[in-house]
C-alpha cells in the first residue's frame, strides 16, 4: 500500500521533475504541503519505508531516484530564441481565423485652387493568413530499464524531447525572419571571424536612418565578447567608468547602442541578428493547446508519453526593422 | 504597401447592378468590356469589338477577408463609366511605364491602358493623360516616392 505521504507526490511538467507537496501527479499546482495534517506516526512510517526499500508505487520509486546521482548534462538546454525576442504572440482557437490585415492605403495631397474639387483616394481591403505548422514528439520507457537504471532518465528524456520541439519551432521562426531581411539590410563583414564595432555602428546608424532604430539583438554569448576587443571611442571620447568596469568583467556592454542584447549559446557564431521591438516586426500565432498523453503497453512492458504541439505560424509584417551582420 | 495603385479621384458613374466578372483576372483599375450576356464583363481589348465598357472598381466582399484584390470568376463588381479622373501606377499600362502628359490614352489587350493608337489607329480611345503626380508608399522605413499617371478618362458608348 502506498504510504500516506505518497499522496503528496506530484509532477511539475514545466520543470520535468517529480515534486513533493507542490503539484499533483497530473501537473496541477497545489497550495503546498500542509504538514499539520500528518502526525509523527506518518513521518515515521514514511522514513521506515524508505529505509527498508519498501515503497512500492512507481511514483515513489521515481521520487526516490531523484536523489540518486544523475549523469552530468553534456549539452546546454535548448531555449527557444527567435519567437520570444522578435515576435508578438497571439493565440487562436481551433475554429478562429488567423487573418492579419495588410496595409493597403493610398494618400495623395494636392496644391489646389480654392474652387478646385477634392480628389479622393480610398484604402484597399486585403488580409493575409500565415500558414500553420505543428510538431510532435514521443518518449518510450521500458519498465525494466527504468527500474534498473537507478536514475530518472525519463525526466531527462522528456526534457530533451521538449528541447527538440523548441528547435523545430525555432527552425521555422528563423526561416521566416531571415527571409524577411531586406537585401540592403544584410551587412557582410570580412574581419577574421570576429564582430567589429565598426560593423555594429554602421548597422545601428543605417537602421536609425530609416526610422526603425535597433532595440533588440540576438547574439551568441561568445560573439558578444568580441566587444572586449573593440576600440572604444577616439579623440575626446572616454568610455564611462561604470561601462569600463562592466566591459572588463564581462567583455561586453549589455545595452550597447541602446538595444537589449539577448544571448543564446545555440545562436550562430558567424552572424548577429538585429530588430526593432516585436510590435514593429510581426506575429507568432498559435492555434490550440499543447496536448500531452501517456499510456502503458502491457504487452511490451513500456510507458509511452506523447506530446503534440500547438499549431504555429510566424509572420513578419515589417521587414525594414530587421537587419543582420554576417561575419566571415 | 500598395505598389499597384488605381485610384478613382473624381467623377465617373458607378455602375454595379447585376454585373459580375466572367473570369478570374480582373482587378480594380483594369479596363473591362461588356459581354453579350449583358451580365458579365471581361478584360477589354484593343479593337472596336472589345472596346472598354468602363474600368473595374470596388472592394471585394464575396470572400471573407480577401487576400487579393483580384476578383474571382463570377464575383460582383462595379464598373466606372462616363468621365472622370483616375490615378494609375505603371502596372496598368501596356508599356509598363507611365505616359507623358498631354497624350491620348487607348485600350490595350488584357484590360491594360496604352498610349498606342494601334495599327491604323484602330485602338479604342479611352482618355487623355494629364501628367504624373507623386505619392509615397510604405517601403524602406521612411517610404518611397511613387509616380502615378493622372488620366482624364471618357468611356463613352
Amino acid at each position: 500500500m502506498p504510504n500516506k505521504f505518497s499522496s503528496e507526490i506530484g509532477y511539475d511538467f514545466s520543470a520535468d521533475i517529480f515534486t513533493y507537496g507542490t503539484h499533483t501527479l497530473d501537473g496541477k499546482k497545489k497550495a503546498g504541503l500542509e504538514a499539520s495534517v500528518y502526525n509523527q506516526a506518518d513521518a515515521d512510517a514514511f522514513l521506515a519505508a524508505f529505509a527498508k526499500g519498501g515503497l512500492n508505487s512507481r511514483e515513489e520509486h521515481m521520487l526516490l531516484a531523484q536523489t540518486i546521482v544523475e549523469p552530468i548534462e553534456q549539452v546546454v538546454p535548448y531555449v527557444e530564441m527567435y519567437s520570444p525576442v522578435f515576435f508578438m504572440t497571439q493565440g487562436y482557437g481551433e475554429i478562429e481565423d488567423n487573418r492579419i490585415p495588410v496595409e493597403d492605403t493610398v494618400a495623395m495631397a494636392w496644391e489646389t485652387h480654392q474652387d478646385g474639387a477634392i480628389h479622393y483616394t480610398r484604402s484597399g481591403y486585403t488580409w493575409t493568413r500565415p500558414d500553420f505548422v505543428t510538431f510532435d514528439t514521443g518518449v518510450e520507457v521500458p519498465w525494466k530499464a527504468l527500474a534498473k537504471a537507478g536514475w530518472n532518465f525519463l525526466a531527462r528524456q522528456m526534457k530533451r524531447a521538449t528541447e527538440a520541439l523548441a528547435r523545430k519551432r525555432d527552425d521555422v521562426a528563423r526561416n521566416v525572419l531571415i527571409a524577411g531581411i531586406p537585401a540592403s539590410h544584410e551587412h557582410l563583414i570580412a574581419s577574421g571571424g570576429v564582430l567589429t564595432k565598426a560593423a555594429v555602428d554602421t548597422l545601428l546608424k543605417a537602421q536609425a536612418d530609416i526610422g526603425f532604430p535597433v532595440s533588440r539583438v540576438l547574439i551568441n554569448p561568445g560573439t558578444i565578447m568580441d566587444m572586449g576587443d573593440f576600440t572604444w571611442g577616439g579623440t575626446g571620447f572616454f568610455i564611462p567608468p561604470s561601462d569600463a568596469a562592466q566591459l572588463l568583467r564581462t567583455l561586453h556592454i549589455m545595452n550597447y547602442g541602446g538595444a537589449e542584447w539577448y544571448t543564446n549559446p545555440h545562436y550562430l557564431t558567424n552572424e548577429v541578428l538585429f530588430g526593432g521591438a516585436p510590435a514593429q516586426i510581426g506575429w507568432h500565432q498559435t492555434k490550440g493547446e499543447v496536448n500531452t498523453a501517456s499510456d502503458i503497453d502491457i504487452d511490451l512492458g513500456i510507458d509511452k508519453h506523447a506530446i503534440r504541439d500547438q499549431e504555429h505560424a510566424w509572420y513578419v509584417g515589417n521587414t525594414y526593422t530587421l537587419a543582420r551582420i554576417r561575419i566571415s | 504597401m500598395a505598389a499597384k495603385v488605381s485610384q478613382l479621384l473624381q467623377g465617373g458613374i458607378r455602375y454595379g447592378k447585376d454585373l459580375k466578372t466572367s473570369a478570374a483576372s480582373i482587378e480594380p483599375g483594369m479596363l473591362v468590356t461588356l459581354d453579350t450576356s449583358g451580365s458579365t464583363v471581361s478584360t477589354s481589348g484593343s479593337t472596336a469589338a472589345t472596346k472598354p465598357f468602363g474600368m473595374a472598381f470596388g472592394n471585394r466582399y464575396k470572400p471573407y477577408a480577401p487576400t487579393t484584390r483580384v476578383f474571382d470568376s463570377g464575383e460582383p463588381l462595379t464598373v466606372i463609366q462616363g468621365q472622370g479622373y483616375v490615378a494609375l501606377s505603371s502596372d496598368f499600362f501596356d508599356e509598363a511605364s507611365l505616359p507623358a502628359a498631354d497624350v491620348d490614352i487607348y485600350g490595350a489587350v488584357g484590360g491594360k491602358w496604352t498610349i498606342s493608337a494601334g495599327i491604323g489607329g484602330t485602338a479604342p480611345k479611352v482618355g487623355h493623360s494629364l501628367g504624373t503626380r507623386v505619392r509615397h508608399e510604405a517601403v524602406g522605413g521612411t517610404g518611397a516616392a511613387q509616380n502615378l499617371a493622372v488620366i482624364w478618362f471618357d468611356f463613352s458608348p
